[in-house]
């Protein structure tokens, strides 16, 4: 049984204030040309989509999987959210997702909020796009090499985000530098989990609903 | 929609009877480094640590899990509508 369940996100206190902050500056710029950029090109037919992915990913995102002993991760969802809705849209979904567990659940803090949507939404939804995108080009085509472009893409941004966050404790002065390589191979372990949700749910997708997957504005970015 | 909904109702109930019990990545390794203990709680929680108040068990982290997902659902639902540009021509 797991019981109570884990808290999830960095707490306050993880970061030093400035760096804490300087991350809210960044990514308060990416989630405002975010804003931009989905209110030029958002389709008002994908907005219940928009509501669906950031509920199941906020589901999801409370199911804890074993890793390893004593060890469980999971899913991120900006992999997940960015091909479902594009980058731009996907930041929002992880925005908001991340401002109600750490609102109303008291999970993650909120000094650290920039850099949890950073670190699992904006590391995830836009370099995770942009890896996707590389990676099926490379493949031949999002149409036919969707889901092991997307299963490889989640599982690099949640290394890479794990990444992040290891440099931003690091930077605080909080942890040892050895905490990089440590975090990075724990979330290379937890990120075979995200890459096997994030193709299982667009596997499904593909063959209920194959429509939702055009509903994104595929224009590259 | 529907069926998306009751899909995603699945995973909270699973989540709360199911999920692993240990400590994620970033817990783990911040417990073994000695740096679990710089974290400070919310000046302010509503549903602390997904346990739906006055409720006990796994069925108070269902409740959590349901008032969550209606919460995140409205608020992007809200914030898209608001962005959403018309493109169906109106009647």
């Amino acid at each position: 049984m797991g019981l109570p369940i884990h808290l999830l996100h960095t707490p306050d206190g993880f970061l030093s204030g400035p760096i804490a902050i300087a991350m809210w500056v960044v990514t308060a710029g990416v989630i405002a040309y975010a804003v931009r950029r989905t209110n030029e090109s958002l389709d008002e037919r994908a907005v219940p989509l928009l509501g669906v992915t950031a509920a199941f990913i906020f589901a999801a995102q409370m199911f804890n999987f074993p890793v390893g002993p004593g060890m469980s991760g999971h899913l991120l969802g900006g992999v997940l959210a960015a091909v479902m809705l594009g980058p731009w849209a996907g930041t929002l979904v992880m925005t908001a997702v991340v401002a109600v567990q750490a609102l109303i659940f008291q999970d993650g803090g909120l000094l650290v909020m920039g850099a949890n949507i950073f670190n699992m939404g904006v590391v995830g939804t836009l370099g995770g796009y942009w890896l996707y995108r590389a990676i099926a080009g490379l493949l031949g085509g999002e149409e036919r090499r969707r889901l092991p472009a997307a299963g490889i893409a989640a599982w690099t941004s949640v290394v890479a985000g794990a990444a992040a966050i290891s440099v931003q404790l690091v930077a605080s002065g909080v942890a040892p530098l050895g905490v990089l390589p440590i975090m990075v191979g724990a979330h290379a372990l937890i990120g075979i989990g995200e890459a096997l949700i994030t193709v299982a749910a667009l596997a499904f997708i593909a063959k209920t609903r194959a429509d939702l997957l055009r509903l994104r504005d595929a224009q590259p970015v | 929609m529907i069926g998306a909904l009751a899909i995603i109702l699945a995973i909270v109930v699973a989540a709360s009877y199911f999920a692993s019990g240990d400590p994620d990545g970033l817990e783990r390794v911040a417990d073994d480094h000695g740096f679990l203990g710089a974290g400070r709680d919310n000046p302010f929680s509503i549903i602390a640590d997904y346990v739906f108040p006055g409720l006990s068990g796994p069925i108070a982290t269902v409740v959590a899990g349901i008032v969550g997902v209606a919460v995140v659902f409205g608020l992007v639902w809200l914030l898209g509508r608001g962005l959403a540009r018309r493109r169906t021509p109106e009647a």
